[in-house]
């Protein structure tokens, strides 16, 4: 019907349980970073940016913000009538009604929509990372190569190597072993969880792998090394830049300080590669004679008539005159009226922060919510 | 309820040309408070009262508008049933180029078309936040023909200079309209924006094409002045009509009066929507001092900047102060560089230690793209 080269799939199905309360009622690719963005949209504008106009958002874990956000696709340029973006939640057929069981599953499951599209290749994201890449340059080295199926890759260094999925290849990036979280790693090329596939070949094995009753829901576990083991030719496609994976609140909290620098090597700010996000009417931000802003990001609807310092502001956040802010995150319409300190915390969505409350993190990060979002 | 009613922006023809800024873009495109354009105001007033109808009629120059509005998305008028159809005036329209009039004549077939009863008319270089349904409720309870919605002020604005006037009786009949010269020391000033029957409507625009030399659709009402009921309707909120470079600059700067941001912006009212331009959020230095300023997205402050309203992806280099000014989109403003007073049109260039000053009522205007060292 509509023949495509390449679409995207996206996983956003995931809770990211170790972000705690954070991901308490919405899914992890959904969570704000960054001062104006939600993370799934660096994954979605990587697809507009690189030239992929259709994608699939496989969503099951608490979908709403999702969804809302997500929308027709517009806000990065996805709302096509041929393509565009689908929301792929799991559905009911005629004999069962099944959750995704993993990541291969969800895919397995969506063989019908992928097939629509006629596509030479299948490019499988996480809705989870914050980097920048363009994946036609990965989609030509997949065929230069004339892999079955590509993986992305990153170095890390050597010391974290055993926390990652590791790639042992040739010195022409052919894989020959996976090997998850080794001990001693061989290599230090970890998989990013980026994955085109040659779809006629992963639609065989997760038709045949699902009839034969082979275990077949993940790719990390099942799939790939089904795939290795019968010879396919798997190839390492080695990326440099940015790559994060905000697993923790620490991390999610140091992720977003990190944001702050204009010299930071994501380069938010190139015009070339623009990091879409769904935009808000609020007003200009306003920054009152009493306020001061050094080392952080502000947006729009923000009015700050207190103090901060190295911190990231969501759109409509007020500070008031007489409140301190340091070392924080505070996500949109959160209000710190006078006399608050907060340090060293992240205060989600729509918090209204009691006058003279003091919200102070230590070892570990403060992490501050209205008592109804928690329940 | 106003789905019954066709909202009909009237971009009059610029005159005065702001120093430059106005050579290329009409008034209504200019950009305005750190994030929008002019234009904005009128179109987030339409849809959010309600109105999903609208006719937007522009004379050139309006390739920026073409530009900006886009098929009206930002402010949810991109609909199937009505929406925002944009008439920009043709050169063949030939002998009324300029004609406000014959631009509806012209179009009269779309504006018959609709879906709708009444008439809005404003124009395109207001700012403000209006509650068109009260408004509406109001005239509909008066009876009156027309209905045209005025600002009492204090005549001291050079701004409101040769702008229409009216009086009214005490029961808000409109006796007369005229022209500001400036004789009174206080005006009710006519703020362009009429409720009418759409069937009104049609029979003042032919009537006018037909029968007599009006060009502008306030003309045909002052012409009608003894013939129809006319009622005033005092605005008492804060509100700018754009007409001079002093003007504009004052209605940036009152942006950053608490009173004037409550009336225009507070969270009750609707929210003024305007193109996205997917930027990056501002970044503030280690050593920025700003004080009661607007600042758009995707711009870096190192400097100081005290009473200013800068747009978009503006960089102010550490050194530098700026004051009392208005900085358009893409500027840099380098170390050492001193504001007062100063207008800066977008993706200028001012150079190490520059000092730029105006006077508050006659700021200093930098045109587009200007490199200065």
């Amino acid at each position: 019907m509509m023949k495509k080269e390449m679409i995207g799939m996206i996983l956003a199905g995931g809770q990211g349980s170790r972000l705690g309360a954070m991901t308490k009622a919405i899914a992890k690719p959904a969570v704000p970073f960054g001062g104006r963005y939600r993370i799934i949209d660096f994954a979605l504008s990587n697809c507009t940016n690189s030239g992929i106009d259709t994608v699939g958002v496989l969503t099951q874990y608490r979908p709403f913000q999702l969804n809302a956000h997500i929308g027709v696709g517009a806000a990065w340029d996805l709302n096509h009538a041929k393509g565009g973006v689908s929301m792929l939640p799991p559905y009911a057929t005629e004999n069962d009604a099944a959750w995704y069981r993993g990541t291969a599953h969800a895919i397995y499951q969506n063989i019908d929509f992928i097939d629509r599209y006629q596509p030479e290749h299948v490019l499988i994201l996480s809705g989870d990372h914050i980097y920048k890449m363009n994946y036609d340059k990965m989609l030509n080295f997949h065929k230069e190569t004339d892999a079955d199926c590509t993986i992305a890759t990153i170095e890390v260094p050597w010391e974290e190597a055993s926390r990652f999925g590791i790639l042992n290849t040739d010195a022409e990036f052919n894989i020959e072993e996976f090997d998850e979280k080794p001990k001693n790693p061989r290599s230090n090329l970890a998989s990013m969880g980026i994955y085109i596939f040659k779809w006629s070949v992963l639609r065989k094995y997760l038709v045949s792998m699902e009839q034969a009753d082979i275990p077949s829901d993940d790719f990390g576990h099942d799939v790939l090394p089904k795939m290795l083991a019968d010879g396919n030719k798997m190839v390492a496609y080695p990326f440099k830049g940015y790559w994060k994976d905000v697993g923790t609140l620490e991390s999610y909290w140091e992720a977003n300080l990190d944001m702050i620098s204009p010299k930071h090597e994501l380069k938010l700010n190139d015009r070339s590669w623009i990091v879409y996000s769904q935009s808000f009417d609020y007003p200009p931000q306003k920054i009152l004679p009493t306020g001061s802003v050094k080392h952080s990001l502000v947006v729009d609807g923000c009015v700050v008539g207190g103090t901060v310092k190295n911190s990231v502001l969501f759109p409509g956040v007020v500070v008031e005159e007489g409140a301190i802010v340091e070392d924080s995150v505070l996500m949109a319409n959160v209000h710190v009226p006078k006399g608050c300190v907060i340090r060293k915390a992240i205060v989600l969505e729509e918090a209204k922060v009691p006058a003279y409350s003091q919200i102070i993190g230590n070892k570990d990060i403060a992490l501050y919510m209205d008592e109804s979002e928690g329940e | 309820m106003m789905q019954k009613v066709l909202g009909i922006i009237n971009l009059q023809a610029t005159t005065n040309n702001f120093q430059g800024l106005t050579t290329y873009r009409p008034i209504a495109s200019l950009a305005y408070g750190s994030r929008y354009r002019v234009i904005d105001f009128a179109l987030s007033a339409f849809s959010g009262n309600g109105i999903k109808t609208v006719g937007m009629f522009a004379p050139k120059p309006y390739r920026s508008l073409i530009e900006h509005i886009d098929n009206g998305r930002y402010w949810g008028l991109d609909r199937k049933i009505g929406g925002l159809n944009r008439f920009y005036q043709s050169d063949d329209e030939q002998g009324f180029v300029g004609s406000e009039v014959s631009h509806f004549y012209a179009n009269l077939d779309y504006i018959m078309s609709t879906k709708t009863d009444d008439v809005l008319i404003t124009c395109g270089d207001i700012v403000w936040n209006p509650d068109y349904q009260t408004m509406y409720d109001e005239w509909q309870a008066s009876n009156a023909d027309v209905m045209v919605v005025y600002k009492h002020m204090i005549n001291n604005d050079s701004n409101y200079n040769k702008g229409t006037i009216l009086s009214v009786d005490e029961s808000q009949n409109v006796i007369t309209f005229g022209i500001n010269g400036g004789l009174q020391d206080e005006i009710d000033y006519s703020l362009s924006t009429f409720f009418m029957k759409k069937s009104l409507f049609e029979k003042l625009v032919r009537e006018a094409v037909e029968t007599t030399r009006c060009r502008t659709f306030q003309q045909i009402i002052e012409n009608k002045v003894d013939e129809l009921n006319i009622k005033g309707y005092e605005y008492e909120e804060n509100v700018y009509h754009i007409r001079t470079l002093e003007g504009y600059f004052k209605a940036n700067m009152g942006l950053l009066e608490p009173t004037v941001w409550e009336d225009i912006f507070n969270a009750e009212k609707h929210s003024i929507g305007t193109k996205s331009k997917d930027e990056v959020p501002t970044y503030y230095g280690e050593e920025s001092v700003i004080g009661n300023s607007l600042i758009g997205t995707g711009s870096v402050i190192e400097g100081e900047v005290h009473n200013s309203v800068l747009s978009r992806r503006v960089i102010i280099e550490e050194g530098a102060v700026v004051e009392n000014s208005i900085i358009l989109k893409g500027c840099i403003i380098r170390k050492g560089v001193k504001l007062t007073n100063a207008i800066i049109d977008k993706n200028s260039d001012i150079g190490n230690n520059i000092q730029l000053h105006g006077n508050e009522n006659y700021p200093f205007v930098v045109p587009k793209r200007t490199i200065m060292r």
